[in-house]
């Protein structure tokens, strides 16, 4: 039998998403054109070659490495792009993602991506095409709504801080705004005006978000109420702070000891 | 420590679960006003730059649509802020009134509380802005400015500068 890794504790609907979200396993929602995508990364114009730091892996001769002949270069390093970046920040009201989980999606599920998280914010490195794969890819999907979380290369404090009033999260260089129901992106994601308007389509309702959110939250899921969550995250506390990079060797985890439980105060 | 004694004024903060559009604002500000007793009202919130102040964009104009100009009695201003908070000073207690005018004006919950959020002496700052206590004349402008703000700016066309 093929095994199928788990991911993540929990039964809750917080505890399924985290799951979705971790396995790569997530709902496509809306469709963002290349070009649109391009534009909003502002990194090249929309149509145009991707620039290239050195010439393509077959033109240049690799040396004789065990590694380089196991290991197939991803489209991006075979074509020699730049490497850059994408940045997301998910509002702490009932975002559909976090940081966290957005970082686990890109190094489970993605090949050459260097994903860093933030408190506030989450950002992937990779080839340039490589990167757009994987930012298109969360932007379509559920783990992106237009109002609650965004593609911010600056200034992403709006993250904590309240909704306005038509429930977007706040954006001191606005890059995004509500015209007629819709999410319109008109400016890239450093705050530099495009020639475009970038539909993102439309904002999740309030009980659709909280219903796709990996938040736990006080006035949702909360976290303690998910005894197995707050039972697995203290074993590997417990281990690792107590067993260092050995956690095989606990004690009490040991053949004849039994299961062991932790009670979280 | 600041003592209070019942002749001091009290002071009000309201915290909207929301962000206040500058329209909101602007008809929760002049409501405001029109209480007898309110003698000051700060709006504090996240500031809304003009330009991309960092980054590789800097520079860029910004455009916020949430800076715009209100009219608030016979004042006229830019908002700078997108308004998350409001503090005010009555000469009396107005509690009850302030409620009952959030929850007219507000679909969404909201926090009043009562407090001291708008300081009475002056600071080193204010006495770096403004000079020796003694010599500034209307002290009602402690607490009421943005610290960061820079000296050639004011609150509002009728503010005086009193530095030298």
């Amino acid at each position: 039998m093929a095994y199928t890794p788990q991911y993540y504790p929990g039964s809750s609907s917080v505890a399924v998403n985290r799951r979705k979200h971790m396995s790569g396993d997530v709902e496509k929602l809306r469709t963002v054109s290349d070009d649109d995508m391009v534009a909003a990364l502002g990194h090249r114009a929309p149509g145009a070659d991707y620039p290239s730091i050195h010439p393509p892996l077959k033109e240049m001769g690799e040396p004789d490495c065990p590694i380089r002949q196991m290991v197939e270069p991803t489209p991006g390093a075979a074509a020699g792009d730049r490497v850059r970046y994408s940045q997301f920040t998910d509002s702490m009201y009932s975002a559909p993602s976090v940081p966290y989980f957005r970082s686990y999606y890109a190094a489970i599920n993605f090949r050459g991506v260097d994903p860093g998280t933030l408190s506030g914010r989450q950002i992937v490195e990779a080839r340039e095409r490589d990167m757009e794969q994987q930012c298109k890819a969360t932007i379509e999907s559920e783990m992106t709504c237009p109002a609650l979380a965004g593609l911010r290369g600056c200034t992403v404090h709006g993250h904590s801080l309240r909704l306005a009033e038509d429930g977007m999260m706040f954006d001191m260089l606005q890059r995004t705004h509500l015209e007629g129901g819709n999410v319109i992106e008109d400016k890239d994601q450093v705050g530099v005006p495009i020639d475009r308007k970038v539909n993102l389509g439309k904002p999740m309702s309030e009980a659709e978000a909280k219903k796709r959110t990996t938040i736990y939250r006080t006035d949702g899921v909360k976290y303690r109420d998910e005894p197995e969550v707050l039972d697995h995250v203290h074993l590997v506390h417990h281990r690792r702070t107590m067993y260092g990079y050995r956690p095989e060797t606990a004690a009490e985890t040991a053949p004849g000891v039994g299961p062991v439980t932790y009670h979280t105060v | 420590m600041v003592t209070t004694t019942d002749s001091d004024p009290v002071q009000y903060e309201i915290f909207p679960s929301r962000m206040l559009d500058p329209s909101s604002a602007q008809e929760i500000l002049n409501r405001l006003e029109q209480i007898e007793g309110v003698t000051r009202v700060l709006v504090q919130g996240p500031k809304l730059p003009l330009t991309v102040p960092y980054g590789p964009g800097k520079g860029a104009p910004v455009d916020h649509t949430a800076r715009e100009v209100i009219r608030v009695g016979d004042q006229v201003m830019e908002l700078q802020v997108k308004v998350g908070r409001i503090r005010l000073e009555s000469e009396h207690d107005v509690m009850e009134e302030i409620r009952a005018l959030c929850e007219e004006l507000f679909p969404f919950p909201f926090e009043l509380k009562e407090g001291l959020f708008l300081r009475r002496k002056a600071t080193v700052t204010d006495y770096a802005k403004y000079g020796p206590d003694e010599l500034v004349e209307d002290k009602s402008i402690y607490g009421m400015t943005d610290p960061s703000m820079t000296p050639s700016s004011k609150i509002c066309e009728s503010c005086t500068d009193t530095r030298e």
